[in-house]
């Protein structure tokens, strides 16, 4: 710290800042690790290390339970993200090149919704789905009305994130676009959408993984036979611990990185540098 | 106004033109009405303006809200045209390049293109083409991509839109660049394939927002020529917007001045500068020398004003004096005591040491002030009955002593010098 | 020839689309184009969003009838047993649950501020090589998932875990007692799951920072938290509030955590509601709980639209 001139402005590069950080990360990356190492762990019972084992690995295919919830996750966060990506960009698009009446309130209350918590959120849908229920058990508790819940908190955080690369295009490229005689839809088409286009995949990205990791709003809306990755982790760890538990969720872990890099690249490399 | 059919009938057999324009004459002429148009027009081979207007305005006003961006302006520009529209920043000049473009829609009034009336025409159904001011090339196209993207929109065969896209390219001399994106060129270079973009369509008129603001002062030069060449080898109409005299002048065969919306005067560079109508014109327009006066009569065909200078005789171009650039005057002429804003520009005052003689026609004493050498002229600052005049002295061949400050001189200057300003 | 268009709709337009938008003459046509292109957006978020809640804050004065169906007549029963005055006079157990919810949600995100703002300095400042890869470092935690990492907590903080087991020979802890269930599990939890929701807008503030400031404040003779406190911290302010509301707000609500490391002894908000929406079968006073944590939160956005105006939420 001495020894770089003006300790007064690097005392956030110094050693103690660093030495900080690192604790930090520690702190971020101590539950992923333990559980990573436990999954190899032979003991059936307990944290002991009793041996390295991939044992449990192996069990996971083996289990049915384990299919259907994951077979589940991945269709909801699959289907959910298509409906939330197609009406949030729709939304954003038709927000930032039209108005009409109405729109700024919309404009505001967007960001809104992204704050509401997801508990109540959840409770909110339990009722009516509750509710509805008693109309009909199609309309009640199950894959319908987690599909329903997840878009919902999609939605908006789609439609701000495009708004948000919206913002960034140039309004001339556009009109040079109609300039040379493109339609409206030829234009949108061909220049707002591929242009859009790294927006609207790190929205979509953004989603997906936001419904996979969804466990309250799932939880609330859940139905007999729809249940979730997380949901199955959660019923799990209410039971006991499980060495399987810490197989699947050390799977989930490295998705989770997959994604994450892969986010980067979307977002990092896009067709052309402005 | 001529007749629909007159307009559009293609005289291809006339006068040399351009390549680009020929091709476009004898094969597509099925594609866009306005080939045909283009084609008569490339056939002048003289810049000076043709009979027939490409772009009628009427009383057009545009407001944003309590701003006035443009009120009541009306505006022909004729077909064959370099047409400038120049201001400073915040004058309507682009509103007013916006609505020819369709890119905007007047509160009031109306354009004509090529004698149709464009109300409520989208932009993609006007024989228009704008190079933007921040070129606004398609980033996440290439160079070709961008060329051929008017055409393909219009679904043109692929070899007919490729042969169009390389005489583009030809013309804006573009070579070996057709694979890059916009942002691997450079400014120059992205300017060009603005220009072949909105080319490659064969616009009645070719909108241009600023397009050389952007570029250092070399470049700017450069592209000047080119541009100018260009558009008088395709014989096309140029509309540009421009805060730059000098690329005004250097370009246009006509100029509107405009200001706070309005459009203060229109005529040739020339007429602009030697005749400024407003004090708004004479004052943008580099520097300018204004004297009140009086008018008290008339001597022959001119005006005599009574000013504190002493008395002046101003000539008055309702006689259409052959030494003038401009034709006749047809303001009504000034009646005597009406208060009169005089215009001299600094070059064309005389001076010469005072040895005591009388004092000539249009003639007056002043005393140097200040002297600033500025290399191929001396500029003098003046003052002569209270008044402030600067002078600018050309060192043209003949050794002169320069004033020096104290100095007093004589100052003279023709009747033809002397302008009349409407405010 | 003249189209006359109202004026006050341009000046509307002007202000919402940058100038040098797409013309908007033809408005019906444009006001079409944009219902048809937002409709179904809106009309989702007002369906299952907006109506729902409704519903909730319509169902907290309602009765809850012997079957737990939601009956007449209306009443403001629930509040009043949720503010602790139910029919065997005065209780703290709902008040207590509320304080404890906020007590949580206050303590987490002074927290993840006190941790949060070195480590973003940190990063602001990190050599441009390293700035992504630590960045990414801090966002695969927030994208992992939540029980995963809470599960993580559990095993490690377990009683026959190594950290219990060193702490317990240190005698910090009594023997075969784990952290876990308890509060400091409960805080370990929620500061490890909400600290990138802290770092990440602290780091975009931080980014921005204007060092030149800083080194003026050093030029003139100010010490370390002097210079912090005048130069760096009226620039990450921003990044510090808007941090700040992304993580109380979710913690407020927040109900893995206190459920998985709390233990049945520690009630909060979350595990209060999905008693009463769940076990208890209770919705009108489940709604009330609800419908009083959703008037807390628009209550702290409004605050923070005070404090420093309104803002584009932070870009996760």
């Amino acid at each position: 710290m001495k020894s770089s001139g003006l300790p007064n402005v690097s005392w956030f590069r110094g050693r103690l800042a660093t030495a900080w950080a690192v604790v930090v990360y520690l702190f971020l990356y101590a539950p992923l690790a333990m559980i990573l190492l436990q999954s190899f762990n032979s003991a059936r019972y307990g944290t002991k290390w009793h041996g390295f084992t991939t044992q449990w690995y192996r069990n996971l295919p083996a289990n049915e339970s384990v299919w259907e919830a994951c077979v589940n996750s991945l269709w909801l966060a699959g289907s959910s993200t298509l409906v939330a990506t197609a009406l949030g960009t729709a939304l954003a698009y038709g927000l930032s090149r039209h108005w009409f009446p109405g729109s700024d309130t919309v404009l505001r209350l967007l960001p809104l919704t992204v704050f509401i918590p997801d508990i109540l959120l959840g409770v909110a849908l339990l009722l009516v789905v509750g509710l509805l229920q008693q109309v009909h058990a199609v309309l009640g508790p199950g894959m319908t009305a987690m599909l329903i819940g997840h878009v919902t908190f999609q939605l908006p955080l789609v439609a701000l994130v495009v708004r948000a690369r919206m913002a960034t295009l140039d309004p001339a490229l556009e009109e040079a676009a109609m300039d040379l005689g493109a339609t409206r839809w030829q234009t949108f088409r061909h220049v707002t959408l591929p242009l859009l286009q790294p927006g609207i995949g790190a929205a979509a990205l953004l989603a997906f993984t936001l419904s996979l990791d969804d466990f309250i709003v799932s939880f609330c809306t859940t139905g007999p036979g729809a249940t979730t990755l997380p949901i199955w982790i959660y019923a799990s760890a209410k039971r006991g611990l499980s060495p399987e538990v810490h197989a699947l969720s050390s799977v989930l872990v490295m998705a989770a990185v997959a994604l994450t890099v892969a986010l980067r690249l979307v977002q990092k490399k896009p067709w052309f540098s402005t | 106004m001529p007749p629909e059919g007159r307009l559009a009938t293609p005289s291809v057999s006339a006068a040399p033109i351009g390549k680009f324009v020929e091709c476009a004459t004898n094969e597509d002429v099925q594609s866009l009405s306005v080939d045909g148009i283009l084609a008569e027009g490339g056939a002048e081979t003289e810049p000076e303006p043709c009979a027939l207007p490409a772009v009628e305005c009427w009383n057009l006003a545009r407001r944003f809200g309590d701003v006035t961006a443009l009120d009541g302006v009306s505006l022909t520009v004729y077909r064959g045209e370099f047409f400038s529209l120049l201001g400073p920043s915040g004058c309507g000049k682009t509103t007013l390049l916006r609505l020819l473009a369709g890119l905007d829609a007047p509160n009031s009034g109306y354009i004509r293109l090529l004698g149709v009336d464009m109300t409520g025409v989208p932009p993609q159904q006007r024989p228009v083409n704008t190079v933007f001011q921040s070129y606004a090339l398609f980033p996440h196209l290439t160079v070709y991509e961008n060329v051929a993207f008017g055409l393909r929109m219009k679904r043109l065969p692929e070899p007919m839109v490729e042969r169009k896209v390389r005489e583009a390219l030809a013309l804006t001399r573009i070579h070996g660049l057709e694979q890059r994106k916009p942002a691997e060129l450079s400014g120059g270079q992205q300017q060009r394939v603005a220009l072949a973009r909105a080319l490659v369509n064969e616009p009645a008129v070719l909108l241009l927002d600023e397009p050389l603001g952007a570029l250092d002062v070399h470049l700017r030069k450069q592209l000047q020529t080119e541009l100018r060449q260009m558009q008088r080898r395709l014989g096309l109409t140029f509309i540009h917007v421009t805060h730059d005299q000098e690329e005004a002048f250097t370009l246009s065969d006509r100029i509107a001045v405009m200001r706070a919306g309005r459009i203060e005067q229109v005529g040739t560079p020339r007429q602009l500068y030697e005749q400024p109508r407003t004090r708004f014109v004479a004052q943008f327009l580099g520097h300018c020398n204004l004297i009140d006066g009086t008018a008290v009569g008339w001597s022959a065909d001119r005006l005599l004003v009574q000013t504190a200078l002493g008395l002046m005789e101003v000539a008055w171009t309702g006689s259409a004096s052959p030494t003038l650039p401009v034709a006749a005057d047809r303001r009504p002429p000034p009646t005597r005591g009406q208060q009169l804003t005089l215009a001299v520009r600094p070059e064309r005052i005389r001076m010469r040491p005072d040895q005591g003689a009388g004092l000539g026609v249009n003639t007056f004493r002043a005393v140097v002030e200040e002297a600033l050498y500025l290399g191929a002229s001396i500029e003098y600052r003046l003052r002569s009955a209270g008044q402030l005049l600067t002078v600018l002295e050309g060192r043209n061949g003949h050794e002169t002593v320069p004033y020096a400050t104290g100095e007093q001189v004589l100052c003279a200057f023709s009747p033809t010098a002397l302008t009349l300003l409407d405010d | 020839m003249t189209e006359q268009v109202p004026p006050n709709r341009h000046a509307v337009c002007a202000r919402i689309n940058p100038p040098g938008s797409p013309p908007r003459g033809r408005d019906a046509w444009e006001r079409l184009c944009g219902w048809l292109l937002c409709g179904p957006g809106i009309l989702w978020l007002i369906l299952f969003c907006g109506l729902p809640l409704l519903a909730l804050l319509a169902t907290s004065f309602c009765q809850r009838g012997p079957d737990g169906e939601i009956g007449l007549p209306l009443t403001g029963e629930n509040y009043r047993r949720l503010a602790g005055f139910g029919e065997l006079g005065f209780d703290a157990f709902y008040p207590a649950v509320l304080m404890r919810s906020a007590g949580l949600a206050l303590g987490t995100t002074s927290l993840c501020a006190v941790i949060a703002i070195p480590v973003a300095l940190w990063l602001s400042r990190l050599a441009p090589a390293y700035k992504p890869a630590a960045l990414m470092l801090v966002v695969i935690p927030f994208w992992t998932n939540l029980l995963v990492r809470t599960y993580g907590w559990q095993l490690i903080l377990a009683p026959d875990s190594w950290l219990s087991r060193f702490l317990q020979a240190l005698g910090w802890l009594a023997p075969e007692e784990g952290l876990y269930p308890g509060w400091s599990a409960v805080f370990l939890g929620m500061v490890c799951d909400f600290l990138p929701f802290m770092i990440l807008p602290v780091y975009a503030a931080a980014e921005r920072l204007d060092s030149r400031l800083m080194e003026a404040a050093v030029d003139l003779g100010a010490n370390r938290w002097q210079a912090f406190r005048h130069a760096v911290w009226p620039q990450i302010k921003p990044g510090v509030t808007a941090g700040a509301l992304l993580v109380f707000l979710p913690a407020m609500g927040q109900f893995v955590v206190p459920d998985l490391l709390g233990g049945a002894r520690l009630m909060f908000l979350g595990n209060l509601l999905q008693q009463q929406f769940g076990p208890s079968r209770d919705w009108p006073f489940g709604a009330a709980i609800a419908s009083v944590a959703l008037l807390l939160v628009l209550l702290a956005l409004w605050l923070r639209r005070g404090l420093s105006g309104p803002q584009p939420i932070a870009r996760a």
